[in-house]
C-alpha cells in the first residue's frame, strides 16, 4: 500500500508533480515524474488485436511453476496450529511432543514471534479472537508429518464469551468488549474514532424527501463472498545467508517485499520476492499474509526451505468480502429524478481494527447518479470472526446490490423503463470531487448492451401465465476506479540480435498483464510480439509497481511500458539515422523495420539496427507519469441478463449475459473479453449460491469447503456472454486505456435479482438467491427478506 | 487406452527434469512463446524430498505408472495419487484446489477416465494407467484441445487449467460428438474461478472435430 | 489424516479376515472419495484401510432371469452408461446423472454410494456429535437448513445417497459378506434410522462388506422417475429428491414405490403416498393427494420448512412424469 510516508516531495525537484491515484475506492496522493507526452496512438498493428497469451503455453502445458508447484532442496512443510475457539485465552501450550516427533525441525510459538504483527494483526496468539486464529506453528520434513505434529501441540484453552451478530456486538447487550469505546467503528479507509460510524453528507436529505414525489425505504443484505483463488494462500521462503528469497502466491511482489523488511527491519535489498504464475488473487493476495511472516521466519530457525500453503479448509478460514445490511431510503420525483439518498450500512469485520477498512459499501450511491442530497453512514461491527480483506470491486459491489435494485425498483413503481430512470439521472461530473469524468462511456453502454441484447424487445415479451418456467430479464450498471497511477517503472532492454526484455514488476493474476504489455511494447517498437520477453513480479529483476489491485495495473504499468519502449526505440534510431542518412526524428518502426517515415522502401531490419549497438545492448526506462488535474478516471459498465425462474422449485438459470462496458482503449480483446466473463461468471455466484457461513451457536465455521461454499460451476454460471467494449477515447494516459478487471463483477448480481423480478415478480432482497427464497417468496406471496 | 495411444516416450519429454528444474527455479519469471522441443532428458527419482522412509506397515513400496514411464518409489500409506505425481515426480502440472474431490484442479485421467488423483491414494493407483497434463503434448506438438484453450484464451490464471484439460481430453476420447451442452457437462467437476467456462466449451468445440480425425 | 496400514485384498475372505482383526478399526476403501475426505478432515481415524479395489470379479452388470446384479466394484458411470440401466432403469440412471461430478462418478463405486457417510457439516466438522459418539446435535438449533424434516429422532442428518433413494424404489436388496456367512437383505432393511442405531446409517457389521446389489427386472408397464433439486447444478448433493417406481395398467396404478432422499436419515419410503395412489388413475388431484400425504408427518427444523413444499413438488413432478 502506498502510504503517506513515501510519498514526502523529493525537494528542489522541478521534476515532480503530486497526483492523485484512485486504488479501490481511495484516493491517494503520490508525488511523480513528469513524463513527456508520446503521441496518441491513431492506427495501430498490434494493440488491439486478440493475439493469444504470450504465457499461454506454458499454462495449457502445465510447465508453469505456481509457488504451490516450487520445491527446493532441503524444503521444509509448516502447518499452523488453530484455534478450535471463537474466543478465547491459552494457558497452556506444550510443544514437546511435536518437536520429537518424525521429521520436526521446528515449533513456532506465540512468545516467539511476540513481536511482530502484520497488517495489524499478531501472527501467533494467546488470545484467539475467531475460530481458525493461528497459534502455533510446525515444520516438518513432509506435509504429512508436519500435519502429524501440528496435532501433538497441546494447548489448553479457557473459552470466553463470542459474538458473531453484528446487531448484537453493536448494542449494549454484546457479551464482548472489542474496544472500551465500544464494538464498531467508522467504516473505510483513514482514521476514524471507535464508537462513531463514518458519514458522507451533502445537500440536505430531509428537505430532499420533503421534495420528493414519492420515498422508497428498502433493505438489502449481502453474504460474506469468499476469493476462493483455485490457488491457495502461501508462501515459500529460503534464506542463503542474509539474502531472502520468498515465492508468493501475491498480486504484488513489491508490497510483500515492502512488509517483510518493515515487519523483520531488513534491508529492501536482502529480500527477493517472486510471484511469476498465480493462482488468482481477486484482492485476497494484495500483500503479505501472516503465513508470509510465519514462513520467513521458521526459515530463518530451522535454516531450511519453508513452505507454507494454507489447505482448502484454512483458506476458507481466512479473508473474504464482508457482509453488509443496507438501510436505503430515496425520494424521487415522479420523472424519476433522485431528489435524496440516505443510506446506513452494517458491515461486520471480524475481530481486529485493521478489518474496517473493508467495512465500507456506501460509495457507490454517493456518486453514481445525480443526486442533490446525500447522506451515509457507515458501521464497521466487530465480531468474532476472521478478518476480511479486499475482495474485487470491494464496496461497490456489496452496494450495487442494493442501489441497483432499488433504481430498478424505483422504475417498476414510476412505470419508467429502468433505463431509462439511470439516463435521467446520469451525471458527466464526479458527484463528490465535483470534476468531471474524463471520459465516460455509460450512456453508450446501456445504448450498445440493450440493442445488442433486444432489451425492449425482451422486455416486451410476456410470460405464458400457466406455465412454471418465467423469464425475466434485468439491467444493472457500474462505476469503479481503474484509472491507474504511478509509480510504475518499466525497461526495456533490446539485445544486439533485436530480441527484446521487457522487465516490469506488475504482476499477472490471470488478467493477462504479461500479453497486453508486450504487446504496448512491441507495438511502441515496431517488433512482433515474439520478439518480446516479458519478466514480471520479481523483485530483483523487475522495477517497481504498485500491486495489481484496484484494476490499475494496466493503466499504470502500461504506459510506463510504452515510455520505456519509446526511450529505447529512440536510442536504437539515434543509431539507425546514421546508417539510413536521415535525423532521428524522421525515423519510424513497424513490422521488425525501421524506416523513413516519408520514405518507407528506406529502411534497415530492427535487429540490423541493433547489431550496430556499440554497448551491445541499450536499456529504455519508462515511468508512469501524473494522471491529468482536476479530471475524474472512472471505468463503467452496463450487464443485461435473461434468466429463466422454476417457479415450483425457486431454481434460476441465467441463459444470456450482455455486458457493455468503457475501459477506454482495449489492448487485446481476447483478455478483455476474458476478464468480464470472469467477472460474470463470479457474480452469478454472488446472486445465486455462494455462501460463507460460520454457525452462530458455536463460532465455527461450517461452509468451509468448495462444496459447501459453492463456487459456480459450468452448469451454473452463464455460457453465453457477449461482450462489448464502447470505445469511448481516453486521453488521460499515453495508452488510452483504463482498467477491466473488477468492474464486471460489480453489475452481475444485482443484473440477476432485477431479472428474477422481472421473471416473477418477487425481489430478492438478500443474495445469495437460493431456490428456498424464491419458493418462499412466491408462496407467501412477499419478498424474502430474512438473511440467511 | 489402447496401447499404441499411450503418450510420448521419455526421451522426448519436454518436461523439465528435476536436475533442471532445480537450476531454473531460482531464477526470474519466464514465459516462453513456443513449445520447446529440447530433450531434457529423463525423468529421475528426487533428489530432494525427505529421507526416503523404510517399508513398514505404514509406508509401502509402490509402482506407478505415470506417461508411459514407470516409476517405483516408497510412499506414506496416506500419499494421495496428487502428492506422489507432485511431490515426488515433480509433475507439478497437475494442481490441488482442495483435496477434497471438490474442485477438479487435480484431474488427472486413469484407464481413458478423468478422475481426482486428490481423491485416489497412491497406493491404490498402481494398476492403473495415469497420464497426466505433462503427456498431453506429444513430441513437443500441442494436442489440439491445448491448440484450441490458445485459441480461445480459455485460460485466465491457469490453475484449474491443466484439469480441466485432462476432464475434456477423457470425454472427448471416449466420445468425439459430444455436444455444447455435453461438453458444459464434462467440465462441471471442474471448478474455474476465474470464470473461463464459456472460452474453454468454445475451445472444445473447436478442438471436436480435429480429434475425431486423429 | 492419521496413519494407517493399507491391506488390499485379493479374495473376499481376505477382506472380510483383515476387516475381523481389526476390531471395528478398520474401513473398506473402494473408490475412496467419501473416505478419503472423512480421513483428511479427521472425523474419521481407522487404523487400517483394507482395499477392495483389488478384488477380482466385482465390477459387473450382469443381466440373468430375475434381474440386473451390479457387482460392488461397478463405478457410477460405467452403470450410467449400461444401455440396459438406460432403457429398463430409467429411474437409476436419471439419478445418477444428477449424482456429485463425472470424475466422482468415475471412481465412486456402487457399494461406496450407498455406503457413504451423510454430508452433515457437523458430523463432518470439529463437533463432538450425537452419530460420533457425542451428547448433543447441533443442528437442531444450528444451521439446519439442509437437515432432515422427517424420521429425524435426537439427529437429523439426511442420508445422502442419489442411488440408494433409486435404489429403495426399484426395490434392490444387497449381497453381503461376513465371518459369519454371506446374505442377501432388502435395501429398504439394509438403511437405519437414528432411533434405530443413532451411530450408523445401515446395518453392516465392521466385519462386513457389500459384494453385490440385485435390482429384479422391472415388471411390464413399469416406469419410474426421479427428480432432484440441488443449489448448483453439479456436485450438490439433494435438497431433496423424489423417485417414483410405478406399475401402470390401463391408465390405472397397479403397484407404487414412492422414496425419498435428502429428507431424512434414510431413504424415505412413503407408504402414506403410495397407499393414496394404488389402485387409481394418476389424476391432478391424485397426485397431490398423495404428495400431501408424504409429508404429512414432516416436522420441519428451524431453517428447513420450504423442503416440505419442495419435496412435495419434486413428488408430484415425478408422478407426472410416470403417468403420461
Ligand atoms: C464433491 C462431492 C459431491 C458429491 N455429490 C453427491 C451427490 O450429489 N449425490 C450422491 O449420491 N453422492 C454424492 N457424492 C458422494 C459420492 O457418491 C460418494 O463419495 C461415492 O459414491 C462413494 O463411493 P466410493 O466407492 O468412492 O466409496 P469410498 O469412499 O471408498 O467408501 C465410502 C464408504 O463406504 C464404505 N464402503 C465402500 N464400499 C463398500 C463395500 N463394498 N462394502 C461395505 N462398505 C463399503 C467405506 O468403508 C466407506 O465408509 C459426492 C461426493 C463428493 C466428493
Ligand atoms: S484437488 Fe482434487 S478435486 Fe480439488
Ligand atoms: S483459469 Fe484461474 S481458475 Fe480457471
Amino acid at each position: 500500500m502506498v502510504d503517506d510516508e513515501k510519498n514526502q516531495k523529493p525537494t528542489g525537484d522541478q521534476e515532480y508533480e503530486d497526483t492523485v491515484v484512485n486504488i479501490e475506492g481511495r484516493r491517494v496522493t503520490v508525488r511523480t515524474r513528469k513524463v513527456p507526452p508520446l503521441p496518441d496512438w491513431t492506427e495501430t498493428e498490434i494493440v488491439g488485436k486478440a493475439l493469444p497469451r504470450v504465457d499461454g503455453i506454458d499454462k495449457i502445458t502445465g510447465r508453469a511453476k505456481y509457488t504451490y508447484d516450487i520445491q527446493v532442496p532441503y524444503m521444509l512443510y509448516a502447518v499452523a496450529v488453530r484455534s478450535p475457539h471463537p474466543h478465547a485465552r491459552v494457558k497452556n501450550i506444550s510443544a514437546d511432543k511435536a518437536l520429537a516427533a518424525p521429521g520436526v525441525h521446528g515449533v513456532m510459538l506465540p512468545q516467539d514471534v511476540a513481536s511482530y504483527t502484520t497488517a495489524g494483526l499478531p501472527l501467533l496468539t494467546l488470545n484467539p479472537k475467531y475460530t481458525g486464529e493461528e497459534i502455533a506453528v510446525v515444520a516438518a520434513e513432509t506435509e504429512l508429518q508436519a500435519e502429524d505434529a501440528a496435532r501433538l501441540v497441546k494447548v489448553e484453552y479457557e473459552e470466553l464469551p463470542f459474538v458473531m451478530d453484528a446487531e448484537l456486538s453493536k448494542s449494549d447487550k454484546s457479551p464482548v468488549k472489542f474496544f472500551p469505546e465500544g464494538n464498531f467503528i467508522g467504516g473505510g479507509f483513514g482514521r476514524h474514532p471507535i464508537g462513531k460510524p463514518s458519514v458522507y453528507s451533502r445537500g440536505d436529505v430531509e428537505q430532499g424527501f420533503k421534495d420528493s414525489d414519492q420515498v422508497f425505504e428498502e433493505t438489502f443484505t449481502t453474504q460474506p463472498q469468499q476469493h476462493s483463488c483455485m490457488e491457495v494462500h502461501g508462501t515459500l521462503a529460503q534464506w542463503d545467508d542474509d539474502q531472502l528469497t520468498v515465492w508468493e502466491s501475491t498480486q504484488g511482489v513489491y508490497g510483500v517485499q515492502e512488509e517483510i523488511a518493515r515487519v523483520f527491519k531488513i534491508p529492501l535489498s536482502s529480500i527477493r520476492v517472486i510471484g511469476t504464475h498465480m493462482g488468482g488473487g481477486f484482492g485476497s493476495k494484495g500483500g503479505a499474509g501472516k503465513q508470509t511472516a510465519l514462513a520467513v521466519m521458521m526459515a530463518k530457525r530451522t535454516r531450511r526451505p519453508v513452505k507454507m500453503m494454507l489447505s482448502r479448509h484454512e483458506d476458507y478460514m481466512g479473508v473474504y468480502r464482508p457482509a453488509s445490511t443496507q438501510y436505503f431510503k430515496i425520494g424521487v420525483k415522479n420523472d424519476g429524478r433522485l431528489m435524496a439518498i440516505q443510506l446506513k450500512t452494517i458491515n461486520p469485520v471480524g475481530a481486529y481494527q485493521s478489518g474496517a477498512n473493508w467495512g465500507s459499501c456506501a460509495a457507490m450511491t454517493t456518486e453514481m447518479y445525480a443526486c442533490p442530497n446525500v447522506h451515509t453512514e457507515e458501521y464497521a461491527v466487530f465480531t468474532n470472526a476472521p478478518t476480511p480483506s479486499a475482495m474485487r470491486g470491494p464496496g461497490n459491489t456489496q452496494n450495487a446490490w442494493g442501489l441497483e435494485q432499488m433504481m430498478d425498483l424505483i422504475a417498476y413503481k414510476l412505470n419508467l423503463d429502468p433505463i431509462e430512470v439511470r439516463n435521467r439521472n446520469d451525471v458527466k461530473v464526479d458527484q463528490v470531487t465535483n470534476e468531471p469524468y474524463a471520459s465516460k462511456g455509460l450512456a453508450e453502454c446501456y445504448k450498445m448492451g440493450a440493442e445488442k441484447f433486444s432489451w425492449e424487445e425482451k422486455r416486451r415479451r410476456r410470460n405464458d401465465p400457466a406455465g412454471t418456467k418465467k423469464h425475466g430479464v434485468g439491467v444493472a450498471s457500474q462505476i469503479w476506479g481503474g484509472g491507474g497511477g504511478p509509480p510504475a517503472t518499466a525497461i526495456v532492454k533490446i539485445n544486439q540480435d533485436g530480441s527484446v526484455n521487457l522487465l516490469t514488476g506488475a504482476a499477472d493474476i490471470g488478467t493477462g498483464t504479461r500479453t497486453v504489455l508486450s504487446q504496448i511494447c512491441a507495438e511502441e517498437l515496431g517488433v512482433p510480439v515474439n520478439r518480446i520477453h516479458v519478466t514480471n513480479a520479481d523483485t530483483e529483476t523487475t522495477p517497481y509497481t504498485l500491486p495489481s489491485y484496484g484494476s490499475i495495473t494496466l493503466a499504470s504499468s502500461g504506459p510506463a511500458v510504452r515510455s520505456a519502449a519509446n526511450d529505447a526505440k529512440k536510442q536504437l534510431f539515434d543509431l539507425a539515422a546514421g546508417s539510413l542518412g536521415v535525423k532521428p526524428d524522421e525515423l519510424s518502426s513497424k513490422d521488425g523495420f525501421i524506416f523513413v517515415t516519408r520514405q518507407p522502401d528506406k529502411r534497415m531490419k530492427f535487429e540490423s539496427a541493433a547489431a550496430g549497438m556499440p554497448e551491445r545492448d541499450l536499456v529504455g526506462r519508462g515511468y508512469r507519469g501524473p494522471n491529468p488535474k482536476g479530471q475524474a478516471l472512472n471505468a463503467f459498465g452496463a450487464q443485461f441478463c435473461e434468466v429463466e425462474v422454476d417457479t415450483q422449485t425457486g431454481e434460476v438459470r441465467v441463459l444470456k449475459f450482455v455486458a457493455a462496458h468503457d475501459s477506454g482503449r482495449v489492448i487485446n480483446p481476447h483478455t478483455f473479453a476474458s476478464q468480464v466473463k470472469g467477472g460474470i461468471t463470479m457474480g452469478t455466484g454472488y446472486a445465486l449460491s455462494e455462501r460463507r457461513l460460520i454457525d452462530g451457536n458455536t463460532g465455527i465455521p461450517v461452509a468451509a469447503s468448495m462444496l459447501e461454499y459453492r463456487p459456480p460451476t459450468s452448469l451454473d454460471a452463464p455460457i453465453d456472454i457477449e461482450v462489448y467494449s464502447v470505445d469511448v477515447p481516453y486521453k488521460a494516459n499515453n495508452i488510452g486505456a483504463k482498467g477491466v478487471g473488477e468492474p464486471p463483477l460489480i453489475a452481475t448480481a444485482p443484473a440477476i435479482a432485477n431479472a428474477v423480478f422481472n421473471a416473477v415478480g418477487v425481489r430478492i432482497y438478500s443474495n445469495p438467491i437460493t431456490p428456498e427464497k424464491i419458493m418462499l417468496a412466491l408462496r407467501d406471496g412477499k419478498t424474502a427478506k430474512q438473511t440467511a | 487406452m489402447p496401447e499404441e495411444k499411450s503418450p510420448q516416450s521419455t526421451s522426448e519429454k519436454f518436461t523439465l527434469s528435476r536436475r533442471e528444474f532445480v537450476a531454473t527455479v531460482g531464477g526470474a519469471a519466464a514465459t516462453s512463446a513456443v513449445l520447446s522441443t529440447v530433450d531434457l532428458g529423463v525423468l529421475e527419482t528426487p533428489v530432494f524430498a525427505a529421507e526416503t522412509p523404510p517399508v513398514d506397515k505404514f509406508h509401502s513400496l509402490i509402482t506407478l505408472r505415470v506417461n508411459g514411464d514407470t516409476h517405483r518409489l516408497v510412499i506414506d500409506n496416506r500419499a494421495t495419487l496428487a502428492d506422489v505425481l507432485r511431490t515426488e515426480l515433480g509433475l507439478t502440472g497437475t494442481k490441488i484446489g482442495c483435496s477434497r474431490g471438490e474442485c477438479g484442479a487435480c484431474t488427472v485421467i486413469m484407464d481413458g477416465r478423468a478422475v481426482y488423483s486428490c481423491s485416489i491414494l497412491a497406493v491404490d493407483a498402481q494398476h492403473g494407467k495415469i497420464e497426466t497434463i505433462e503427456g498431453m503434448a506429444v513430441g513437443g506438438r500441442l494436442h489440439p484441445l491445448q491448440q484450441a484453450f490458445l485459441d480461445h484464451d480459455a485460460m485466465q490464471c491457469g490453475f484449474c487449467i491443466p484439469g480441466q484439460l485432462m476432464a475434456l481430453k477423457a470425454a472427448l476420447d471416449r466420445n468425439p460428438n459430444l455436444s455444447r451442452e455435453e461438453l458444459r457437462y464434462a467440465i462441471s467437476g471442474n471448478i474455474c474461478r476465474c470464470g473461463c467456462y464459456a472460452n474453454i466449451i468454445d475451445a472444445a468445440e473447436q478442438a471436436r472435430p480435429v480429434m475425431k480425425k486423429v | 489424516m492419521r496413519a494407517f496400514e493399507f491391506h488390499p485384498a485379493h479374495q473376499i475372505s481376505d477382506a472380510i479376515r483383515s476387516l475381523d482383526e481389526a476390531n471395528g478399526n478398520a474401513r473398506i476403501c473402494a473408490g475412496g472419495t467419501d473416505l478419503l475426505s472423512r480421513l483428511k478432515d479427521d472425523v474419521d481415524n481407522p487404523e487400517r484401510l483394507v482395499c477392495i479395489r483389488t478384488l477380482p470379479d466385482l465390477r459387473y452388470i450382469r443381466n440373468d432371469k430375475d434381474g440386473v446384479r451390479i457387482g460392488a466394484l461397478t463405478t457410477l458411470s460405467t452403470i450410467e452408461e449400461d444401455a440396459y440401466v438406460q432403457k429398463q432403469l430409467p429411474l437409476l440412471h436419471q439419478a445418477l446423472q444428477v449424482t456429485a461430478a463425472p470424475q466422482i462418478r468415475n471412481q465412486a463405486t456402487m457399494g461406496g454410494s450407498i455406503c457413504q457417510r451423510p454430508r452433515c457439516w457437523y458430523l463432518r466438522g470439529p463437533f463432538d456429535c450425537l452419530r460420533k459418539g457425542g451428547k448433543e446435535c447441533f443442528a437442531v438449533y444450528g444451521e439446519n437448513k439442509y437437515h432432515a424434516i422427517l424420521g429425524g429422532h435426537l439427529c437429523y442428518i439426511v442420508h445422502p445417497s442419489d442411488s440408494a433413494t433409486a435404489l429403495v424404489a426399484l426395490n434392490a436388496s444387497v449381497k453381503i459378506h461376513g465371518s459369519k456367512g454371506e446374505k442377501t437383505v432388502p435395501i429398504e432393511k439394509f438403511f437405519v434410522g437414528p432411533e434405530v442405531n443413532i451411530l450408523k446409517e445401515n446395518i453392516l457389521e465392521d466385519d462386513e462388506i457389500i459384494t453385490e446389489v440385485f435390482i429384479p427386472h422391472p415388471a411390464p408397464g413399469c416406469r419410474g422417475a426421479f427428480n432432484k433439486s440441488r443449489e448448483r447444478q453439479s456436485y450438490d448433493f439433494a435438497l431433496a429428491s423424489a423417485a417414483v417406481q410405478c406399475r401402470m395398467s390401463r391408465g390405472v396404478c397397479e403397484d407404487v414405490r414412492v422414496v425419498l432422499g435428502g429428507v431424512a436419515p434414510i431413504p424415505w419410503r412413503s407408504r402414506e403416498a403410495e397407499a393414496v395412489v394404488r389402485g387409481k388413475k394418476l389424476s391432478a388431484a391424485t397426485i397431490r393427494e398423495a404428495s400431501e400425504a408424504a409429508l404429512r408427518n414432516a416436522k420441519p427444523l428451524t431453517q428447513n420448512d420450504y423442503k416440505v413444499d419442495l419435496t412435495k413438488l419434486l413428488l408430484t413432478k415425478s408422478f407426472q412424469q410416470v403417468s403420461i
